[in-house]
């Protein structure tokens, strides 16, 4: 038998316990002095009541004493672990949410097997500890599974919901599924509501947790007993379809890194085309490094529809493999907004590489349906850098879409442009004028592959912003120290304008080769949307419409219907390729991959943990040994407050009766 | 001050000459009398006859015989044959008061009070003090100088000593010869049984008796609300207790007393008259009246 207290602090308050009894002691109350007739009858009775009110005394301070004492004991909440809590049921009864964390990262192996193992092992002892009294809402991270199972129900029903938990490509974080559970347990109108989740503990899972006011107990139970899990994910793949590269190849680039503290060697890292292997290449990783992977894509005369990266780790899996597929068509959507006139040179230039499809646009025209056709725009003399064109532009960076910013002379003008250019740490600090050329030429950057200095040496250079950035990367620099081109992820900044009385480069015959790389590096809208995260429905310009059929990437094939408005492609939970045909032979491949975030499996630190209970006093994170004691602790004698309660009301009542027995308790 | 107002207890009391307070109660209580049902009984009866004679000249009435010049004789009703024996207790039980007056204080107005009336009515009174001994003792007369003896010894009778009663109505039974009426004022706080013999005595020498037994109201309500130490008056002996823990056995215990004599009394014809302190006393004269009614 263990006996704990929930509110222990109020324990301080038996000491009230001994007033009764120093009343008793050491208070005497000094009598009355009566000169009476006579005491014969007095005399009578005192023989006969002395030992009875001696009795009667000592009675009421005894229920005086345990008044005080159960009602002290009935604040602190007692807690009250039985010896076999398997086999009892004394606990109250119980609503309870068993979330599973079903998200990848628990098909990590541990001891050759996966943690997700574990995980239902876990739950099934919860499950045993449950009585038909108890009611059970199994859960998991996975959105589609949660749907149907939104109740509550018998223990010994639940139980046979576990095996259909399975690892889930698509899964919510835990805030979701904390707002869906909550209410339906504060709906059962059981007195007892607690959720348990079992999780892998990876801090990825407790994101924004402070968002959600939780007032439900919610007790973590971890599996895993190892703290430094190592894994090795592909984080992204890409084509690069036809850009001017040495080779004159298309070319897929991946990303790959190394989530572990350990340096990890002879990775083997491998290029699938249209499930044959192309191309493998063995690399190493530091500690937390990420690397990028360039294949060339042979040129045959087959076509290729579709692709993945593959990188072996065996230890988890799912995030080995990065799907990705070919584009149908490639022109790149290029946008210029500008107030003023376009330079000759680069309005000829973005005729070839858009097949004369590109945009013009006043800042005041620019509008929603501009932003969604294109994929690249160009910011040229800009005169008015209002709020409106400043929404729109942080609009297109966050949607990742592409920004080329250039600048004019009048730029120190613009106050607006100035300081939302330096909330990016982006500083046009000064306007040089001063001959340069360019001698340096980043040529690990796709968009100057195929660039040297020696194709810039013609170009001269007399007037140009002084620029500092933080983190972006040189393109182009000067020979006097100063770059005149940037790139940092979809945002291509320019020192010069491109008009001759800055620099004769637009005059230049390598100024088509650059801004071809720029058009089709930033501006190829299909290489976006090559790929899906799983859950993500399929983006509009699919460009299918009528009845097909859908080979999933588990092989089931499915019939499906897109329409103008609507496309009935609802089932992509699945990571992989979907193979969409019609009668007449395949007619698209969507590439589903999971995210990535949950890649990184770092766990949640203490210190992590104790923030997360100073926000939210309801979680409690279980110590992995004792988690079975600890949950039943605050549910076994969990209303034994009521019983001191009701307890201490009999006493009262007792005390009452004895207190005014003197008129009855003599009474023949 | 109203008739009814000085049969009050609280107020007789506050009259310090008993004589004074006698002629008061009784004249109060009579002016009631003429309401009341008990109106057959006079004090002031005369009879006139003619002279004749021998009989003594200074009875003649001269103002009948001035407004009939005829001698009559105005007769009194001088002689009777009653003589009341008033018995007071004096023990120290009878000076407990709850209130403004002692229960000594309440028996020694109500003894002026009969003596006033009974003297009045030409019957010879007696009084006898008495604790756990005879204290005093005074033969009965009915002269109105025997009054004032009798007011006199009230005045000096004080709580004493513990009470015997039953020795002393047996010792008085013995003594007196001529049949007539006992008025005894006691707590009866002795052994009922012994007082009952005593009384019996009485009866046994053709005596009429009346008993006054005199509470005060607490000894009978035992109302006290603190924890108390009780001093018995008579022999100093202490009990704390919590009076509220045995009050209803103590009120049973009483009113057992009561009902004891109240039974016995019956049975040996005697009047058994239970007041209080705070009993107005016509309630007391009205029971010597029905009495000495009966006795007629």
């Amino acid at each position: 038998m263990n006996f704990s207290f929930l509110n222990s602090l109020f324990l301080v308050g038996l000491v009230a316990a001994i007033i009764p009894i120093l009343i008793h002691l050491f208070i005497k109350y000094k009598p009355k002095v009566v000169y009476f007739s006579s005491l014969r009858f007095l005399k009578e009775v005192q023989k006969k009541k002395s030992r009875l009110l001696r009795l009667r005394e000592l009675l009421l301070l005894i229920t005086r004493v345990c008044i005080i004492i159960f009602f002290i004991l009935a604040l602190a909440r007692p807690v009250i672990k039985a010896l076999l809590p398997q086999k009892s049921t004394s606990h109250a009864p119980t609503a309870i949410a068993l979330i599973i964390d079903n998200s990848y990262s628990m098909n990590y192996l541990e001891k050759e097997k996966p943690l997700f193992e574990e995980a239902k092992t876990k739950a099934q002892q919860i499950i045993d500890l449950l009585t038909d009294k108890d009611r059970l809402m199994l859960v998991s991270l996975d959105n589609t599974y949660n749907k149907q199972h939104e109740y509550l129900t018998n223990p010994s029903l639940a139980e046979k919901e576990l095996d259909r938990i399975s690892i889930s490509d698509n899964t919510q974080n835990l805030v979701q599924v904390l707002k869906m559970v909550t209410p339906i347990l504060r709906r059962s109108n059981m007195l007892n509501n607690e959720i348990y989740f079992i999780t892998d503990q990876q801090y990825i899972t407790w994101r924004d947790i402070q968002e959600i006011d939780l007032r439900t107990n919610l007790f973590v139970i971890s599996v895993g007993m190892d703290s430094t899990r190592q894994n090795i994910s592909i984080l992204s793949a890409k084509y690069i379809p036809k850009i001017l590269s040495e080779s004159n190849k298309p070319a897929i680039t991946a990303t790959v890194k190394n989530f572990s503290s350990q340096t990890v060697s002879d990775v083997i890292v491998s290029l699938v085309l249209n499930n044959i292997t192309r191309a493998e290449t063995a690399i190493n990783l530091n500690s937390y490094q990420s690397k990028q992977i360039s294949f060339d894509v042979p040129q045959q005369g087959e076509s290729f529809h579709f692709g993945e990266i593959r990188v072996k780790d065996e230890i988890l899996p799912n995030d080995n493999i990065f799907y990705f597929n070919f584009p149908s068509q490639s022109r790149p959507k290029i946008c210029v907004i500008t107030s003023s006139q376009i330079p000759e040179a680069l309005s000829s230039i973005l005729d070839v590489i858009t097949q004369l499809e590109w945009e013009k646009s006043t800042p005041q025209q620019l509008n929603e349906a501009t932003i969604e056709n294109n994929q690249l725009f160009i910011l040229h003399g800009i005169n008015n850098f209002n709020d409106k064109l400043q929404f729109y532009i942080d609009d297109i960076l966050q949607k990742g879409k592409a920004v080329f910013f250039i600048p004019d002379e009048q730029l120190y003008l613009q106050k607006n442009l100035q300081s939302w250019l330096e909330e990016r740490n982006i500083f046009y600090k000064s306007l040089e004028e001063k001959f340069a050329s360019i001698d340096f030429v980043n040529q690990s950057h796709p968009i100057c592959a195929i660039l040297t200095e020696e194709h810039f040496q013609s170009v001269d250079i007399s007037k140009m912003w002084n620029v500092t950035t933080l983190n972006f990367v040189p393109l182009l620099s000067t020979d006097k120290g100063n770059s005149i081109l940037f790139i940092k992820d979809n945002f291509l900044l320019s020192a010069i304008d491109l008009t001759d009385s800055w620099s004769n480069l637009i005059y230049q015959t390598v100024f088509p080769v650059l801004f071809y790389n720029i058009g089709y590096y930033l501006g190829d809208i299909s290489s976006e949307i090559t790929q899906y995260t799983v859950g993500d429905q399929p983006a509009y310009d699919v460009q299918l419409e009528g009845q097909f059929t859908c080979q999933m990437p588990n092989g089931e094939i499915i019939p499906l219907t897109f329409s103008e408005d609507k496309n009935s492609f609802i089932f992509t939970e699945q990571q992989g390729h979907y193979f969409i045909s019609d009668e007449s032979g395949l007619m698209k491949v969507l590439s589903y991959n999971v995210p990535r975030e949950e890649s990184d499996l770092s766990m949640i630190s203490s210190a992590q943990k104790k923030q997360i209970m100073k926000d939210q006093n309801n979680i409690h994170f279980l110590i992995s040994e004792s988690w079975k004691d600890e949950i039943l602790s605050s549910r076994y004698g969990y209303e034994f407050w009521k019983q001191l309660f009701w307890i201490v009301l009999i006493l009262l009542l007792i005390e009452m009766a004895l207190a005014y027995s003197g008129k009855g308790l003599f009474k023949r | 001050m109203n008739s009814k107002e000085i049969l009050a207890p609280e107020v007789a009391a506050k009259l310090e000459r008993f004589e004074l307070r006698a002629r008061l109660i009784v004249e109060g209580f009579i002016t009631g009398l003429h309401k009341s049902p008990y109106h057959g009984f006079s004090v002031e009866f005369l009879e006139h006859r003619e002279y004749l004679p021998g009989d003594p000249i200074r009875h003649i009435d001269w103002k009948v015989y001035g407004k009939t010049d005829r001698y009559y004789i105005k007769k009194y009703e001088e002689e009777t044959n009653l003589k009341a024996y008033i018995l007071l207790d004096c023990s120290k039980s009878m000076g407990f008061s709850s209130g403004t007056i002692t229960k000594l204080e309440y028996g020694k107005t109500l003894t002026s009070a009969l003596t006033y009336l009974m003297i009045r009515q030409k019957d010879g009174v007696g009084l006898l003090t008495f604790s756990n001994k005879i204290l005093s003792y005074i033969s009965p007369r009915a002269t109105s100088v025997h009054m004032n003896t009798i007011f006199h010894e009230l005045d000096v009778s004080d709580p004493q000593s513990k009470t015997n009663t039953s020795e002393v109505l047996h010792n008085l039974a013995d003594r007196i010869k001529k049949r007539g009426l006992i008025i005894l004022i006691t707590d009866l706080l002795d052994d009922p049984e012994k007082i009952m013999l005593g009384l019996q005595h009485f009866r046994h020498e053709k005596h009429e008796v009346v008993l006054f037994h005199l509470l005060d109201q607490q000894e009978v309500d035992f109302s006290y609300n603190r924890k108390t130490r009780f001093v018995d008056m008579e022999t100093g002996e202490e009990i704390i207790t919590q009076p509220w823990e045995i009050r209803k056995f103590y009120q049973n215990k009483i009113e057992e007393l009561k009902k004891y004599f109240s039974a016995k009394c019956h049975n040996a014809y005697i009047d058994y008259v239970p007041v209080t302190t705070s009993t107005s006393y016509d309630t007391a004269l009205f029971a010597y009246l029905i009495k000495r009614q009966r006795m007629m």
